[in-house]
């Protein structure tokens, strides 16, 4: 009988309850995982991410479950990830990871965001470019703010590109800079992303005028097949010779694109933009939440970055409203300054979002087509200063 | 001072990489405008010369083509013409029977305006949250 005990007494011992009393953290990540899952779930904010990142963040905080060894892949000696380790005591979240680690799974996703992304508005109106590197001006100046706040260069060019609202491209410029920061970035990020709808409107409002509120914008050109077709390839070709950094992103970006608007490459275009993309947001959203573990996030400087997360949302949001209202007096009103904030890329809610605010004030306006134009833009300029910082710091 | 050392004093200062960054996503982004902005007039000058060449060309290609038979334009499926009925009848009331004389497809003769649709799309679509 004592046998059973003394077997009964080991098992508890080795339990997650004990070391989830010796570590309280443990605890309170849990807490956050579960208002994860509260947002995605009932609030629906960015939830196809969102709740995996939660599961990933609740598996990888409970003791014992070892579902992912973060000490194979950071400040490991050699610099590199662990791979004798990795193949003999990995598991799951250790092979999954890997695709964020290598930066496989951000250029996948942007494949399928090619897929599902019309060019359109942005080729009948170029100057819709300007406004999407306006709205980039976020990720530099928080740049800034985050070397004030003590961060180093590495951490703060990854907490800066929350401000470019790209959740791949923020997780691709974490994963090769500042690995440890992935999950406060990530979450950082996709929170933010889902928020747009609240924190860019107030900001809208109070750099513009009603009146520049009120501008109906002319309609824009049709564009041709052939335009469309060539857009990619020339983009690709331009941006990836300029900075070869950003190749894989904006590569995959106009790949997907270009099977989209070639028109003869219907099923797997379907599967990049379906079966593919679903497949690569589960398994980052869960590798992702599987890095945020108590010791890593719970720490002042999560704090810090989700505060600069907010600032540079807000700076880029400014920037591009600006610009546009410097657009709208140069042009003589012919340019409403609310497309400007569609410039943080967002796809589609921050073109949404000017469409919202400009109806407010006009119900007979219609900017979603021209908040198209800066939002893509937003996309290809994000990826452009993901390129900029990785050459500048990798 | 070791090679490593000389290479972390060569890291960019905060407002290179602000003032670098900046410039480099403007003057890569203003490139890719003024490549889009002579893309269009291309293509807008090919557009016109094809404009150009076509109206000599189109008559006797018309003449030439087969014209449709009016059954093979008209014709509508059956399940079709039946789905119309339904409808209409339902419109109507069940106490009123219709006949239906005339049923024929009417050609498109312009793609639907994108604006119109944008309008549609927000009337139409569920408030999501």
């Amino acid at each position: 009988m004592s046998a059973f005990f003394q077997t009964i007494q080991g098992i508890l011992a080795s339990s997650g309850f004990v070391k989830l009393a010796e570590n309280w953290g443990y605890l309170a990540m849990i807490l956050i995982s579960c208002l994860l899952f509260y947002l995605a779930i009932v609030k629906k904010f960015e939830p196809l991410l969102l709740l995996p990142i939660a599961f990933g963040m609740l598996l990888a905080n409970l003791p014992g479950s070892n579902i992912i060894h973060m000490q194979y892949f950071i400040d490991t000696p050699t610099g590199h990830p662990m791979w004798e380790e990795i193949l003999n005591n990995g598991g799951l979240g250790d092979f999954l990871y890997l695709g964020v680690k290598l930066g496989i799974y951000p250029p996948l996703i942007f494949l399928g965001i090619g897929t599902m992304t019309d060019f359109g508005p942005l080729i009948s109106n170029p100057k819709s470019l300007l406004l999407g590197a306006a709205a980039q001006l976020g990720i530099f100046l928080t740049y800034a703010g985050a070397i004030v706040l003590g961060f180093d260069a590495l951490e703060a060019a990854a907490i800066a590109i929350i401000g470019g609202a790209d959740g791949p491209t923020a997780i691709f410029v974490t994963g090769e800079l500042a690995p440890h920061l992935l999950g406060s970035i990530a979450v950082a990020a996709y929170s933010y992303m889902a928020l747009v709808p609240v924190i860019q409107p107030p900001i809208m409002k109070l750099l513009t005028t009603e009146k520049e509120r009120k501008i109906v914008m002319k309609q824009l050109r049709t564009v041709s097949k052939t335009e469309k077709i060539v857009f990619p390839i020339l983009c690709t070709i331009v941006i990836s010779l300029i900075l070869p950094e950003s190749a894989v992103l904006v590569g995959m970006l106009m790949l997907g694109n270009l099977m989209k608007e070639s028109g003869v490459v219907e099923r797997i275009t379907k599967t990049a933009g379906n079966e593919l993309m679903n497949i690569i947001t589960i398994f980052l959203g869960f590798s992702v939440g599987c890095t945020t573990s108590a010791d890593t996030f719970l720490t002042v400087e999560s704090g810090l970055i989700i505060l600069l997360g907010l600032v540079a949302f807000s700076i880029g949001t400014a920037g591009g409203v600006l610009l546009g209202k410097l657009m709208c007096w140069l042009t003589h009103g012919q340019v409403n300054p609310l497309i400007g904030s569609a410039g943080v890329s967002a796809v589609p809610m921050a073109a949404r979002v000017s469409q919202k605010v400009g109806q407010e004030a006009n119900p007979q306006n219609f900017l979603l087509m021209h908040a198209m134009g800066p939002n893509v833009a937003g996309v290809i300029g994000s990826a452009v200063a993901a390129g900029i910082l990785i050459n500048l710091f990798r | 001072m070791d090679g490593y050392a000389a290479v972390a004093v060569a890291e960019p200062g905060v407002g290179i990489v602000v003032f670098t960054g900046v410039t480099l996503v403007f003057l890569i982004l203003v490139l890719i405008m003024l490549l889009i902005k002579a893309q269009g007039m291309l293509f807008d000058k090919i557009e016109q010369h094809k404009n150009k060449m076509s109206p000599k060309s189109e008559p006797t290609d018309f003449l030439k083509q087969p014209q449709p038979t009016p059954t093979q334009e008209q014709e509508i499926a059956p399940e079709i013409v039946a789905v119309i009925a339904a409808a209409v009848a339902a419109m109507e009331g069940n106490y009123r029977i219709c006949d239906i004389k005339e049923c024929k497809p009417k050609p498109v003769s312009q793609p639907v305006n994108a604006w119109a649709q944008a309008g549609r799309a927000t009337l139409t679509t569920p408030f999501r949250r």
